[in-house]
């Protein structure tokens, strides 16, 4: 360094200093460019990866505890005892995906209906319906339990599947409704003034044309929804009480507060098998759902 | 909302030609119209009346019981009585109630604002410049954190941050560190960090989208401007994706308000209530301590924090309504 004098402000600066400068930084900004990009890749990487893949090194071990190890002679006998007969996985299964896919579906039809009107029909106060709607999307679940609890002790609901599946879906039904309006508003309504043409009533033309037209629109919705209704855990969890009426959601939960700390193992395998389905459903629908929050959901 | 529905109707049913529909006067099209009125409030009023049972009247029932002893067993379960506004003075003087507020704030603020929102900026910057390979293998992780359900990311949450053999430690040991209880001491900071691991696809995937839908040309101009490429997110990307940036803040702080599963079953509100969101405090005192009562006046407040932050969204959205007008 102090063999290069550096220029200081009187210095004229000499003819090859801009230029040995310019050359200097070009590469610096190069390296500089390339090291951090990979260098924050892997951190990247590591930071999503890595917890993942705790979670499936730990599922094929044998004997996995909380205590990391990678699995020297890989097992899948997590899978099976998770899964064995008399270990309720089958009930627990088949209860989330009635609560799932019954308020997926409940919460499709409502938004389906109201849907037509707000995509057909300019009304004064449709706006407003609209931004309501989007008001009661920012409910949240947690602030309700309290009362709803309330609410269903008081009707004798406490325990029944039937009416945990329809509040679920009460709370499915503003963002179907959001969702369904934008992909009618997509179908061309020329095509449901042909089938007038031919005889059918509003409802004929939109049941059998509208709506076959959107099918892949309805396949997202439900999806969504029900993606949304396996990982709800904490209506259940406070509003049914039951063992055999309980979803997947509960009974893996109640699987960790038992024996989390020492079967991390056959706890990780509950898990993957548990994250089977809406990670199928994802990619069945595309990869769809990050747009359909924001792109083309606001448009009037 | 459906109040004074006056339709300007869209073509009827097209029964009749259009030449022919003008001359049959205006009898006929008011008796559509009406037709068309009742509609619309029969179509919006069922979806209407199914949220308003469930989510409407639990609401108007809360706000009675706030101010009543309801308990969750014994004489206060059958029979609450009228306590007037004790409920509140008791939690306005209530620390474990500042408390939650605090933890709730903290971990909003880490987690939504700063973890999701300002991280998950740049890295939707940062992926768009990756190879192809490299952004879908990044990518796909973001997603498939995304998609499990939240009780697995505490799951799995908990088994990283072990101590003292969890993954984590077992890599700061090979950097010389001696293991940390992560969940313990620094409870606050594992739940941030694990809310935004699970939540950063999301404000990838929106913001990543409104990025690629900056016009090229701008970025040219701005190039041949001198500006750099900080100069250019900053001054020309960042502007315009303005919408999705508050869309994107809206829905993760709403989200992350009212988030209870992972704060529940990472670290149940502790240690020394220093992780009590207000979710879990309700949870807590409602069906820990059984004071239904005083849960459901700490269940408004969440509400109503709720509610502001809602508003927030419903004018962001209003204002993309109007402007596709």
């Amino acid at each position: 360094m102090s063999t290069m004098t550096a220029p200081t402000r009187n210095d004229p600066p000499g003819p090859s200093g801009p230029m040995l400068v310019g050359a200097w930084r070009g590469t610096l900004r190069g390296t500089r460019k390339r090291i951090p990009k990979a260098a924050i890749f892997i951190v990247a990487f590591c930071f999503f990866g890595l917890p993942l893949f705790v979670l499936v090194a730990s599922a094929f071990n044998g004997s996995a505890t909380v205590s990391f190890a990678v699995p020297t002679h890989p097992t899948v006998s997590n899978f099976t005892s998770v899964m064995a007969s008399g270990t309720g996985f089958g009930t627990a299964v088949a209860n989330g995906f009635i609560l799932a896919g019954g308020s997926a579906l409940i919460a499709l039809v409502l938004g389906a209906i109201a849907a037509y009107p707000l995509s057909r029909f300019k009304f004064r106060g449709r706006i407003g319906f609209l931004l309501g709607v989007l008001f009661v999307t920012g409910v949240p679940v947690t602030a309700l339990i309290v009362p709803l609890f309330e609410f269903f002790r008081g009707f004798n609901w406490l325990d029944s599947s039937l009416w945990v599946t329809l509040l679920m879906a009460a709370f499915a039904t503003p963002i179907s409704i959001w969702l369904m309006k934008t992909f009618v508003d997509n179908v061309d309504p020329a095509l449901e003034e042909a089938a007038w043409m031919d005889g059918a009533n509003r409802f004929t033309g939109y049941v059998r044309v509208v709506l076959p037209i959107m099918s892949t629109g309805l396949l997202v919705v439900f999806l969504l929804n029900f993606i949304t209704g396996w990982a709800n855990f904490y209506l259940p969890f406070i509003l049914l009480s039951s063992t055999a009426k309980l979803p997947i959601a509960v009974t893996i939960y109640q699987f960790f507060g038992s024996y989390g700390q020492v079967e991390y193992g056959r706890l990780a395998a509950f898990s993957i098998l548990y994250c089977i389905p809406p990670a199928v459903l994802y990619v069945f629908t595309g990869g769809r759902f990050g747009g359909s929050f924001t792109s083309g959901a606001f448009k009037g | 909302m459906t109040q004074s529905i006056a339709t300007e109707t869209m073509a009827p049913p097209a029964v009749t030609a259009p030449g022919l529909r003008q001359s049959t006067g205006s009898r006929t099209e008011e008796k559509k119209r009406r037709r068309q009125r009742v509609l619309v409030l029969v179509l919006l009023g069922i979806p209407t009346a199914y949220m308003a049972f469930f989510l409407g009247v639990p609401v108007v029932k809360a706000i009675y019981l706030s101010f009543t002893n309801l308990g969750l067993t014994g004489p206060d379960a059958a029979h609450s009585s009228f306590v007037g506004v004790q409920n509140y003075t008791t939690m306005f003087s209530s620390s474990a109630f500042w408390q939650g507020l605090k933890a709730s704030a903290e971990y909003l603020v880490g987690s939504a604002i700063i973890g999701q929102v300002m991280v998950g900026f740049l890295m939707a910057v940062f992926i768009e410049r990756l190879g192809r390979v490299a952004r879908s293998v990044l990518m796909s992780l973001m997603v498939l954190a995304w998609i499990i359900p939240e009780i697995v990311v505490a799951f799995i949450w908990s088994g990283f941050l072990s101590t003292p053999k969890g993954l984590a430690n077992i890599l700061l040991g090979f950097v010389g560190v001696a293991p940390v209880s992560f969940l313990y001491g620094h409870a606050m900071l594992s739940l941030v960090v694990a809310n935004a691991w699970r939540g950063m696809a999301f404000s990838v995937l929106v913001l990543g989208a409104a990025l690629q839908a900056v016009p090229t040309e701008l970025i040219e101009s701005a190039k041949l401007d001198g500006a750099g490429e900080w100069g250019i997110i900053r001054f020309v990307r960042l502007p315009l994706i303005r919408t999705a940036v508050a869309t994107v803040l809206a829905l993760t702080t709403l989200f992350t308000l009212a988030d209870f599963t992972l704060i529940f079953v990472l670290t149940g509100g502790g240690p020394n209530n220093q992780t009590n969101v207000l979710p879990v405090y309700t949870y807590q005192t409602s069906f820990s301590f059984y004071e239904l009562g005083y849960g459901t006046a700490v269940s408004l407040v969440l509400l109503l924090l709720a509610c502001g932050l809602a508003y927030f969204y419903v004018k962001v959205g209003a204002r993309d309504l109007k402007g596709a007008k």
